[in-house]
């Protein structure tokens, strides 16, 4: 056991010195993803994945967080934040982080990723690079599929600079007739796919750019024009949506007329390539309205988000992750399964068709009186989403929860929403301000003139797709004290009641970071009397100032502190007197870590938790979310068992240091957790 | 069996859905909605149309639920906001026709009842409440209801119009500093509850319970270390104090923020704990027992599990024990009240098909025979009228105010005048109303004629029916009873101008 230390006063001072920034923390990650495509070890098509993970991760992270503060800067605001720091110095500090690991993005690409593929055959080509079949293949395709669906658009006196579409590429021309020059701006469509397979000899995979195409084909679109110059060129735009929710008369209409504006919003990225003139640049400048010094000019292809493309075009086995084919449980009906004993499913070890059985058998079975569900990211196809409408029709009621506000998925949201209202489903949007992040499910049974209720709870959203790469922990009960208290949080939710005590679950945004806190004095408590404090826990983001300062108030009186924390950590572990007992480890591998499970030893008692919510402020704040207690003594094992081996990788987990760095743990034998996850579900 | 109960109360629309598991009843979903029709009926009188509004929302998202459990069965229940509302028949009408379901407004006497066969049944095991003698008090916004229960029997109903959100504006319109204001309210609440003890006198009482929904549930939050046994959250005087105190130091706003404790009932916390402050003042009780339970919930119990009621839930019994209290409290004479009950029920029974009294109609005659003497508290001289007024000021157990004035009229018309239009009360009653306040006066005027001696000299009465329609009552008297036959021949007219027949009275020893 360690031994106390007072506190050093110099150490406690300052907000920087006790908390990372979560910006900071928040690219840190962003580098962990960068290292597993720099990493050789994993299959190179991933490798290629996780290039197209960064760039994707980064784009969200101009179109929200550099988005804000750069709003923040325009509106003269001078004030530290909770971290300490001043918006200009962290929009400093956070540019040249993102200088450094974007040139690490290329270099990687450029360097390695590209010429490890070319030895597998694998190329993406430029046009001077085309075989005669290819040229002719190429040709075609713009004659046929690009030329129709491409629309230049002038700039001059009479045509204003157009409304991109934020993520949109774009070619800047300069055309002139009659020696007169024009400017002119060409989308790339985005309706095709970027990257274009190319007829190649047998076991090759050659590809190109959609704009590379376009590029050698410009001329069709300016015919009686001469080209004095051209240059690609992509912005982002903020993002995060603005419409007062309080007062939005529908909340649905305002988040459509809110996509309405988005092309609109300030721009906060823009990159070019490196040949375009200064002339060129300073009039894109002024068009796209954005600061010419803070232009980023890139050398290589712009957007590497579709390398994401790239992996799935090329059938080679051998330069992917083998295929997992979780286990799936073997059950007749899955209600009487659950009646049976409770069950906790955790994806993508175990097949998350229980979790699709639950809902589809609800709406086919006669018994079955009503379903409700929260969905708040659902996939395209989703057989749940089918499965309600399915429910609907037969009659039943049904009751879907929508958080429309879900970053980014907002009109893919509206379509499904209504077609389940066509359906006959009762959808309820979401509540104004706060977005509902708890993902449960609720089926009402009525069995020999018996209520029956069964519950799904669960650390992950309804995605047939994502489950397949998220990790994630969901819960089955037919245990009435669950049914209620769940069916009073839909009826919470949905405005149908103020809340109630609840007897198995805990919510944000009332009660979770508090009863948090309770669980960590417990821990300090323990410490005191039994000197056996322990909390153990494993989430996506520690960000919460409060709950850091409780964990931080538990290490100086000696409690242990374990944290697997894949993303963002304000907290800065193991500095003396701060933080000595606290360890946080961060796993960034093949799947995305993504269940949040708490573990608090309770002097032997342990209590475990599952939860929809990260310890962060807009989880504990402005989002629906819960947490719910497993009693089962041989499924708290389990969870115990998961935390351990998360705890136990040293093949994909890093170590935070009391900088923010993060280093490769250490150990004297390679131990990969989500390989052996893999291997143990299967046995 | 599965229902529903839906309570309009007077802050709060609840609705409860249970079903029937063996003896018991297993709530499968509780729901609450903030609606603030009390302070709309306190401040307004009525009930607004926006308000009404809110209400048909709420009632149509229940509906939603009753479809969710296949729900058939369902009674949807209002109290004091919509019952004290001028424009109640209007909001019960609209409520049907906007949602289809039709609304009964229940009395005091009622929800005590309700609450009262719930305990009887929730707590047969851990609170015989039938062998206690208890007061049992319903906090509304607007009044304190309060009913003295002796081992199952109700004693006595009264109303005080302290509720908490007239405490609430009465502090907000005194001229003070706080420190000022809060100890004017004191005295107010001293004075009520001297006016309380007068009122209660004769009724004593063991335990006090508080019916009330809409603050015990936030009580934890402020006084943390009290622990809610099963049903009951127990304050001691000193629970009340600490809560006092706490609110004192704080804004309502800061209440709300501190302890999650909603706007609207942080705004009235501070008089619910000075109502409480008064109900332990009233019999100086070591604690009180707030109870968490809901009318919904133990209308529900009712519904469902059809509780056989005891004998002494019968309204009749329940509201004889009421008029035997009252007749104690104002010195009435109570052996000549029961003879005068029992000589006037039996002519009733006899006589139902022969007059057109319907079964339950002779309810109303007992009362009015137990109370018809009340008014000599006041003066002997013309102590019928007296008796009128103090009869309809009563809160009777579950009677509507419609009844409580068809027994003080009949009543009123055991002696000297029969019924005419020009008397208020009595021009006041429906038609249908009227004729039966003339027939049962007719009856109570000869029982009393049958007691004029006050010796309750008949021990048996017969009735019996001629041929020709003529009405003949057979006493069996012991000793001299010429009082009694000399009253009856001058009480008399009144039954045989109704009837149009003759009556006549013969005497067996």
């Amino acid at each position: 056991m360690t031994e106390k230390t007072p506190p050093d006063p110099a150490v406690a001072a300052t907000p920087p010195a006790r908390f990372m920034h979560r910006d900071l923390s928040w690219l840190a990650f962003n580098e962990r993803v960068l290292e597993e495509a720099e990493d050789a070890a994993n299959p190179l098509l991933e490798r290629v994945n996780f290039l197209a993970i960064f760039a994707s991760n980064l784009d969200e992270f101009f179109m929200v967080r550099m988005a804000a503060l750069k709003r923040l800067l325009d509106a003269g605001y001078q004030n530290q934040d909770d971290f300490g720091w001043y918006p200009q110095n962290l929009y400093d500090q956070l540019q040249e982080r993102v200088q450094a690991l974007t040139k690490r993005h290329y270099d990687g690409y450029e360097k390695r990723v590209r010429k490890e593929l070319e030895k597998h055959r694998v190329a993406i080509r430029r046009a001077g690079e085309l075989s005669p079949e290819q040229k002719r293949f190429v040709k075609r395709y713009f004659d046929s599929t690009l030329f129709p669906i491409v629309t230049p658009m002038a700039v001059d006196q009479g045509h204003p600079f157009p409304a991109l579409a934020s993520r949109t590429l774009a070619f800047a021309v300069v055309i002139t007739r009659y020696n007169q020059p024009h400017l002119a701006i060409v989308p790339v469509p985005r309706v095709v796919p970027r990257l274009l397979k190319l007829p190649a000899e047998k076991d090759e995979h050659h590809f190109i750019l959609v704009d590379e195409i376009m590029r050698q084909h410009l001329g069709n679109f300016f015919r009686g024009y001469k080209i004095e110059g051209q240059a690609l060129f992509r912005i982002v735009r903020d993002s995060e949506l603005g419409a007062d929710e309080e007062y939005a008369a529908s909340l649905l209409k305002a988040i459509e007329t809110e996509l309405k504006k988005r092309p609109k919003a300030k721009v906060v990225r823009f990159e070019i390539e490196t040949a375009v003139s200064d002339e060129h640049l300073a009039l894109l400048a002024q068009g796209i309205d954005f600061p010419p010094g803070e232009i980023v000019r890139r050398e290589g292809d712009l957007d590497l988000s579709c390398l994401f493309e790239l992996s799935g075009q090329v059938p080679e086995p051998g330069l992917r992750f083998p295929t997992l084919t979780p286990p799936k449980p073997d059950y007749p009906n899955i209600f009487d399964h659950i009646k049976e004993a409770g069950f906790l499913l955790h994806v993508p070890y175990q097949s998350f068709q229980p979790t699709v059985d639950l809902v589809q058998q609800a709406a086919r079975d006669k018994n079955v009186l009503a379903i409700k569900m929260t969905l708040y990211r659902t996939n395209d196809d989703s057989a749940i989403v089918a499965a309600l409408q399915e429910a609907a029709r037969a009659k039943k009621q049904v009751t879907v929860l929508v958080e429309i506000k879900a970053r980014f998925d907002e009109e893919k949201n509206i379509q499904w929403v209504k077609e389940l209202e066509d359906a006959g489903c009762h959808v309820i949007y979401g509540i104004p301000k706060l977005k509902i992040h708890s993902k449960i499910t609720l089926v009402v049974r009525r069995e020999e003139d018996r209520i029956h209720r069964y519950v799904h709870l669960s650390t992950g959203n309804y995605n047939e797709k994502t489950a397949r790469i998220y990790t994630d922990l969901g819960f089955f009960t037919a245990q009435d004290d669950f049914g209620q208290d769940i069916s009073d949080v839909f009826n919470v939710i949905s405005g149908y009641s103020v809340p109630s005590r609840w007897q198995r679950v805990v919510s944000a945004p009332n009660d979770l970071r508090k009863y948090f806190c309770e669980l960590v004095d417990r821990e300090i408590a323990c410490q005191e009397l039994h000197k056996n404090g322990l909390v153990f826990a494993k989430m996506n983001s520690l960000e919460d100032p409060q709950l850091i300062e409780k964990l931080y108030q538990a290490s100086q009186r000696g409690v242990q502190v374990r944290l697997v924390v894949r993303g963002i950590c304000c907290l800065r572990p193991g500095v003396p007197g701060l933080s000595e007992t606290i360890e946080v480890r961060s796993l960034v591998g093949r799947f995305l870590e993504h269940s949040r499970i708490f573990l608090f030893h309770n002097n032997g008692d342990r209590r475990v938790f599952l939860a929809s919510a990260d310890w962060m402020r807009r989880n504990f704040d402005r989002r629906i979310e819960l947490l719910f207690e497993i009693t089962k003594e041989e499924m708290k094992e389990h969870l115990q068992f998961v935390l351990d081996t998360c705890w136990r990788d040293t093949v994909k987990a890093r170590v935070m240091q009391s900088d923010g760095t993060y280093t490769r743990a250490k150990g004297d034998e390679k131990f990969n957790a989500q390989e052996f996850l893999i291997e143990n579900y299967a046995r | 069996m599965r229902a529903a109960v839906i309570d309009i109360g007077s802050s709060s629309i609840q609705l409860f859905i249970g079903e029937k598991v063996e003896n018991d009843v297993v709530v499968l979903e509780a729901l609450k909605n903030l609606v603030p029709l009390g302070r709309h009926t306190l401040l307004k009188e009525r009930i607004a149309p926006k308000v009404v509004g809110q209400v048909v929302g709420v009632l149509e998202k229940y509906k939603q639920k009753l479809k969710e459990y296949d729900i058939t069965q369902v009674r949807v229940v209002a109290t004091s906001a919509v019952r004290e509302a001028r424009n109640n028949d209007m909001f019960v009408d609209t409520v049907l026709r906007q949602t289809g379901l039709p609304v009964e407004l229940l009395t005091v006497g009622d929800v005590v009842y309700y609450i009262d066969a719930y305990l009887h049944h929730k707590l047969r095991k851990t609170y015989p409440i039938h062998a206690k003698k208890a007061l049992i008090a319903e906090l509304g916004t607007g009044s304190l209801d309060l009913s003295v229960m002796d081992k199952g029997f109700t004693q006595i109903n009264v109303g005080l119009s302290v509720g908490t959100l007239v405490l609430k504006e009465m502090a907000a319109n005194l001229e003070g500093s706080r420190a000022e204001v809060n100890e004017a309210l004191a005295e107010y609440l001293e004075k009520e509850a001297q006016h309380l003890r007068r009122m209660l006198a004769g009724a004593d009482f063991d335990d006090v319970i508080l019916i009330d929904e809409n603050y015990s549930a936030h009580l934890r939050a402020i006084l943390p270390r009290k622990q809610a046994t099963t049903l009951f959250y127990q304050l001691e005087p000193a629970d009340v104090d600490e809560l006092l105190a706490a609110l004192d130091a704080r804004t309502a706003d800061e209440v709300t923020r501190e302890f999650g404790i909603p706007a609207e009932a942080a705004e009235t916390m501070r008089s619910y704990a000075l109502l409480v402050r008064l109900l332990l003042a009233l019999g100086g009780q070591k604690f009180i027992h707030v109870l968490e339970t809901s009318l919904a919930e133990a209308i529900l119990a009712q519904t469902l599990l059809n509780v056989e009621l005891a004998q002494k839930y019968q309204k009749t019994n329940q509201l004889v024990s009421v008029a035997t209290f009252l007749c104690k409290k104002y010195n009435a004479d109570l052996k000549h009240a029961q003879q005068v009950a029992r000589l006037a029920e039996t002519m009733a029974r006899a006589l139902l098909g022969y007059l057109g009294i319907k079964e339950e109609e002779v309810l109303y005659l007992i009362l009015a025979a137990y109370l018809h003497d009340l008014g000599m508290f006041v003066h002997n001289r013309s102590h019928h009228k007296h008796s009128e007024y103090i009869i309809s000021a009563l809160n009777l157990f579950r009677l509507t105010d419609e009844e409580i004035k068809l027994i003080a009229c009949v009543a009123r018309y055991h002696r000297k005048a029969p019924p005419l239009r020009s008397h208020l009360l009595y021009q006041s009653l429906p038609a249908q109303r009227q004729i039966l306040a003339q027939k049962l006066a007719a009856l109570i005027r000869i029982a009393n004629a049958l007691d004029t001696s006050h010796k309750q000299k008949i021990a048996q009465l017969s009735v019996e029916i001629t041929k020709g329609q003529d009405v003949v009552l057979k006493a069996q008297v012991q000793g001299n009873a010429i009082l009694e036959k000399s009253g009856f021949k001058e009480k008399k007219d009144l039954f045989e101008e109704i009837s149009g027949n003759r009556i006549s009275l013969a005497f067996t020893t």
